[in-house]
């Protein structure tokens, strides 16, 4: 028989139970719109039943709440994650492809290439028309210059993205790292908490934001297991060993501990038209950090791409041949040991033709898995085309190259993007065609003055700007020029005095020659001055430079079908970049739609919940009412 | 599905904000008027606008600047040829006066005044210019056509002449002075003497004395079979001697020349000019000319000629065109071309040139200048016969009949009349031959002033057909990039109207809650 007062008891319990209900669907109340909170339910159970050897058998004892829990769902979370993770990266992609593609579009009220273009065409027309004319010839020579300001202002802007990209890094690494602490300091709350049983679901959300907000900077893998009491122990503790991977298994924060990232400013480029300082991801604790790995992903992944984006073109080959080339000092001071090394790289038709040549003069090659410097390099290709790279390296641990022939060589690798660098590359390409193009004709005119006129296009020194470089009369056609180029510099008696190779020559340098800038009867137009001043034959073949692609053919376009061309890719990297970023965009909402629809609080939902508990809570009562009444009838009224 | 409060506000929101976009969109549209914001919404557009975009610009270029530049050089161009028509036209007239049979002294001596005038004018249009640029000479637009003042340079100038400018000339030797005092005794009938002597004619007068003269035959391949080097003959003024000059090869039979360096002149022996009329090639002459005057052509739009620079420091080779084995122009070395007619063109449409330049070599020739310079040579030795007659009728009046010296100035005056009746059928035979001549030059003339009548039409039609490709252009690019303005409209109406109609369901939406039934 069971006790007198066992009803008491029961109508107690639920009071506590329509209680805890009333006060979760309070807090979900509460927390409708607060961001990454997830709905929780308290969850209760029949209590255990009490044997009273009664012949009806068992009595129910009332109710038991066990705990409040999140209602969320981890495979939501992680498909989240992972979209998230595309999603950023599609979306730094359209962020730079925008500013790039304004830069290179052409608007009435904005001048872009094809109009500077077929102005100083047209200018040249002028000078056709009237060859022994100076202001016809100064106007052309002005407008050329704007070709070259273009030129200058967009190799300027890109640089100037490449640096924001750059930067943005640079936050976004410090955001990583700031994320990374905050989890770890979580987990050790969270346990903290829930070691004495109870959810800690408000931190749990928190960690949880922080993830989600993490997934969209990189990719994220998240294990989260179970502690067991002791070693060899199957009885779980209670707590979990929360661990966050980042780009494809690279392990952020385990538990309590977590690692950070580093940002390394490179003394070096890899690009030669690159800007300075670009950063490269270390771990703090000297491990490696691949950012041009496949795993990796996210808004990093994004801006690692447009900022050095090289269209799967870079320099590599085998190495074939070291040699001691006595010794250099290094950047810190120390006299090394150098060595002159072969490498074989084929036949590409970026590598061994000149104009495409993007290798920066000097900086970084790696030779097998070791890292050499390069002070300088030397290209020589052969009648069939197959190009032979000589390189002066140095090792600041002692390698001896030599231990690593038949090994890959390479500077730089493969990124399958058309990011900053292959935007710059394109228009050095551009630059040198048509310098040399124009070049070849122009020196073969003389100047009013009877003598052979110059090179129309020179390099800037940007350095000590009144200097400039000016190229020898360049034959395309002819091997023996075109078979080798050098990134060094031409030196006399020690001292610099110009450059043989248009590979010097950058959309950053490109200039009109000085003498004809000061000048514009410098400037020849015919082969012969003393045909007479309107002899035209040296302007006709100027002019036809325009659209001729056998004289500039830019791939396998003539000269001014070079905005066609980039625009072109600009255009369809950035629509692209629009169209994903939109997809992701979707692809991220229905998930997230997904994610709500399991862990959102609706509004109708909890009304509805705290008439149902309010009403368990009056029933109790009414409950405790009757038992009142039990009582006072029992002990007031029976047997007295 | 659950579908929760958040879900649906981020739905509304979500659809509120493609409406809001698609609204901007159109609006943007509609207030650029073009279909596109940037290259990115459709790279085919946006290309194939830079395209359109530079087909226009050229055809701008083409338009408004070459070949309005174009017509006026043709328009300057044939206001000279027809100043030069003019004086071609009064020499003609003069000519036809000087080939009649009657005319008197005085008639002649008119002429010969008329023709000298017209002898000045005849070269001088020649240096018409536009926009300081002469008109007729070549590339060298910075060069009058002519001297315009006295000037001293040495030019040695290789001319060539063909057997065609081998001529007949009919020489009148045994000229005298009249001696008022006692006579000539050795100038009667007798001594005037007419012979036909061979003579090539070079280009110009006065040149040097010590040319380094020499006559190259060349074959039809230009490469030369012979050199001849004549014999510097310099005339005296003294008439015996001259005479003996000009008739000095008559009726010799060996191949002789000489060379006048005071007329430019080359006389031939009969066997030399045999020789010459039938060879095929040209006949170049290397001669000097240092002394030059106003109103002489310069050699250098002409001959393939060299002359010092001004400080003499070095030579200048002017249409040598020199060029090498590839083609190209060199300046030196190379296989020399010889002189070419240096052609101006200008671009007016696509792929299509025209040549607007005239050549002086076609209009002002020397053989103009040079002929009437026979012709007023001619003239004037007749002149100069009927003035001597005048003086001697006027001597013999004076003379009393039994005066010694009657005979002797009667003889005289036979000679002079006898001199002057075969010059002035000279002169007359010269005139009437010249009117041919000087019929071909006008012929020649009209042909450039029609051709630039001609070449202005043409300029007119491409002028019109080029106007045409320019609004064909323009339209192309229109349509490409431009908006229909009456679809875009509807279409942001449209836009509009989706988004009133989200944002009235959002409202709606958002309103409604349990709370309302509880």
């Amino acid at each position: 028989m069971a006790s007198t007062f066992f009803g008491l008891n029961i109508a107690y319990t639920g009071l506590l139970a329509a209680n805890a209900n009333v006060n979760t669907t309070g807090n979900n109340i509460a927390n409708v719109e607060t961001e990454g909170y997830t709905r929780q339910k308290a969850t209760q159970t029949a209590a255990d039943a009490l044997r009273i050897a009664t012949t009806y058998g068992m009595a129910g004892s009332g109710v038991t709440t066990v705990s409040i829990d999140q209602i969320r769902n981890k495979y939501y979370d992680y498909k989240y994650w992972n979209s998230q993770a595309d999603l950023g990266k599609y979306e730094e992609r359209q962020h730079y492809m925008y500013q790039i593609e304004d830069y290179f579009t052409e608007t009435d009220t904005c001048e872009g290439f094809a109009t500077i273009y077929t102005d100083a065409f047209n200018a040249l027309e002028e000078v056709y028309k009237s060859d022994g004319d100076a202001t016809s010839k100064a106007t052309f020579l002005t407008q050329a210059g704007n070709l070259c300001e273009y030129f200058g202002a967009m190799s300027t802007n890109l640089e100037k993205l490449q640096l924001d990209a750059n930067e943005e890094i640079k936050t976004k690494v410090a955001r990583i790292n700031s994320i990374a602490e905050q989890i770890a300091t979580l987990n050790k709350q969270i346990n903290t908490i829930e070691v004495n049983g109870p959810k800690a679901n408000d931190l749990r959300d928190k960690r949880s934001l922080l993830v989600d907000e993490l997934s969209k900077i990189v990719n994220v893998e998240i294990i989260e297991n179970p502690i067991y009491t002791g070693p060899g122990s199957k009885v779980e503790s209670g707590i979990y060993k929360y661990e966050v991977m980042i780009a494809g298994g690279q392990q952020l924060v385990n538990g309590y501990e977590y690692e950070t990232l580093e940002c390394i400013a490179r003394d070096y480029q890899i690009n030669q038209s690159d800007a300075d300082g670009l950063y490269d991801i270390m771990w703090s604790n000297g491990l490696d950090f691949n950012i041009y790995g496949n795993n990796l992903e996210g808004e990093l992944k994004g801006l690692i791409e447009v900022r050095d984006g090289n269209n799967e073109e870079f320099f590599h080959g085998k190495l074939t041949d070291s040699a001691d080339a006595g010794t250099v000092t290094n950047k810190k001071g120390e006299e090394v040991d150098a060595y002159k090394i072969t490498i074989d790289a084929g036949n590409i038709d970026y590598l061994n033709d000149e104009f495409k040549c993007k290798l920066a003069d000097k900086g970084k090659i790696v030779l097998g898995s070791t890292e050499f410097d390069y002070t300088n390099f030397e290209c020589n290709v052969d009648a069939s085309g197959n190009a032979t790279y000589t390189f002066t390296v140095y090792n600041n641990s002692g390698k001896n190259p030599g231990d690593l022939i038949g090994k890959e060589a390479a500077v730089g690798t493969s990124i399958n993007y058309q990011g900053i660098p292959y935007y710059m590359e394109q228009m050095n390409e551009w630059v040198r065609e048509f310098a040399v193009a124009m070049n070849k004709i122009e020196t073969s005119a003389q100047d009013v003055y009877g003598d052979p006129a110059e090179v129309m296009f020179a390099a800037r020194d940007i350095v000590d700007n009144d200097h400039q470089y000016k190229f020898g009369e360049y034959d395309k056609d002819e091997d023996s020029k075109r078979a080798s180029f050098t990134s060094r510099e031409k030196e006399v008696d020690g001292k610099i005095v110009g450059v043989d190779s248009y590979y010097r020559l950058t959309a950053a340098n490109f200039q009109v020659n000085k003498v004809m800038q000061r000048d514009a009867g410098k400037f020849g137009t015919t082969a012969d001055i003393e045909q007479g001043r309107d002899a035209q034959d040296i302007t006709k073949k100027l002019m036809t430079v325009q659209y001729d692609k056998n004289q500039v053919n830019f791939r396998g376009c003539s000269a001014g079908e070079f905005l066609q061309c980039i625009l072109g890719d600009i255009a369809l990297n950035t629509s692209s970049a629009s169209v994903f970023t939109k997809n992701y965009e979707n692809v991220v909402k229905t998930i997230n739609t997904q994610r709500i629809s399991v862990s959102g609080v609706d509004n109708d939902e909890e009304a509805l919940n705290l008439v149902k508990f309010q009403d368990a809570y009056n029933l109790a009562a009414k409950m405790m009412q009757v038992m009142t009444e039990i009582y006072d009838r029992l002990i007031k009224e029976t047997g007295v | 599905m659950r579908i929760t409060n958040s879900i649906v506000t981020n739905n509304t929101k979500a659809n509120i904000n493609i409406n809001k976009l698609n609204q901007d969109r159109q609006n943007t549209l509609v207030a650029s008027g073009q279909k596109i914001v940037r290259p990115s919404d459709d790279p085919v557009v946006a290309i194939r606008a830079l395209r359109l975009n530079n087909n226009l610009s050229e055809l701008n270029q083409y338009y408004k600047k070459n070949i309005p530049d174009a017509e006026a050089w043709f328009k300057t161009t044939e206001t000279a040829l027809t100043q030069t028509d003019t004086v071609i036209t009064a020499i003609r007239s003069q000519l036809t006066q000087g080939a009649s049979d009657d005319n008197t002294p005085s008639d002649r001596a008119n002429i010969l005044e008329e023709l000298k005038q017209l002898r000045n004018q005849i070269y001088s249009t020649g240096n018409a210019d536009y926009a300081d640029r002469t008109v007729f000479t070549g590339y060298r637009t910075g060069e009058t056509l002519t001297y315009t003042e006295q000037e001293t340079r040495r030019f040695n100038i290789f001319e060539n002449l063909s057997k065609n400018d081998v001529e007949t000339f009919t020489y009148i030797s045994g000229k005298q002075e009249v001696n008022k005092a006692d006579g000539v005794a050795s100038y009667d009938e007798q001594s005037i003497k007419s012979d036909d002597i061979y003579r090539m004619r070079l280009a110009y007068d006065n040149l040097c004395e010590d040319s380094a003269i020499s006559i190259d035959i060349k074959d039809e391949k230009g490469n030369v079979i012979e050199t001849i080097t004549p014999d510097i003959k310099k005339l005296t003024g003294n008439f015996a001697t001259d005479d003996a000059i000009y008739t000095g090869l008559v009726g010799t039979t060996g191949e002789a020349s000489y060379f006048i360096p005071e007329t430019g002149e080359l006389i031939l022996s009969k066997a030399l000019r045999d020789k010459l009329i039938v060879n095929k090639g040209d006949i170049t002459v290397n001669y000097d000319k240092e002394k030059w005057v106003k109103g002489d052509l310069k050699p250098e739009h002409y001959f393939m000629c060299s002359a010092p620079n001004e400080d003499k420091t070095k030579t200048i080779e002017y249409n040598y065109n020199r060029i090498d084995d590839d083609g190209n122009i060199v300046t030196t070395g190379g296989t020399i071309q010889g002189f070419k007619e240096q052609t101006i063109s200008y671009e007016i449409a696509f792929n299509q040139s025209i040549d607007i330049n005239t050549h002086a070599s076609d209009v002002y020739k020397h053989d103009l200048g040079r002929d009437i310079d026979d012709l007023v040579d001619i003239t004037e030795k007749t002149v100069a016969a009927d003035e001597k007659i005048v003086a001697l009728k006027a001597v013999i009046a004076d003379l009393a009949d039994t005066d010694p010296n009657k005979p002797i100035f009667e003889k005289n005056l036979e000679a002079a009349t006898k001199e002057r009746e075969l010059l002035k059928d000279c002169m007359q035979k010269m005139f009437s031959g010249n009117l041919t001549s000087f019929a071909d030059y006008a012929e020649k003339l009209n042909k450039q002033i029609a051709n630039c009548g001609a070449m202005r039409a043409r300029l007119e039609l491409t002028k019109n057909r080029v106007s045409e490709q320019q609004l064909n252009f323009k339209e192309l690019a229109d349509d490409n990039i431009n908006i229909d303005l009456s679809e875009a409209a509807i279409d942001l109406t449209s836009a509009s109207n989706a988004l009133e109609a989200a944002q009235l369901a959002a409202g709606k939406i958002s309103k409604q809650t349990l709370l309302n039934y509880i």
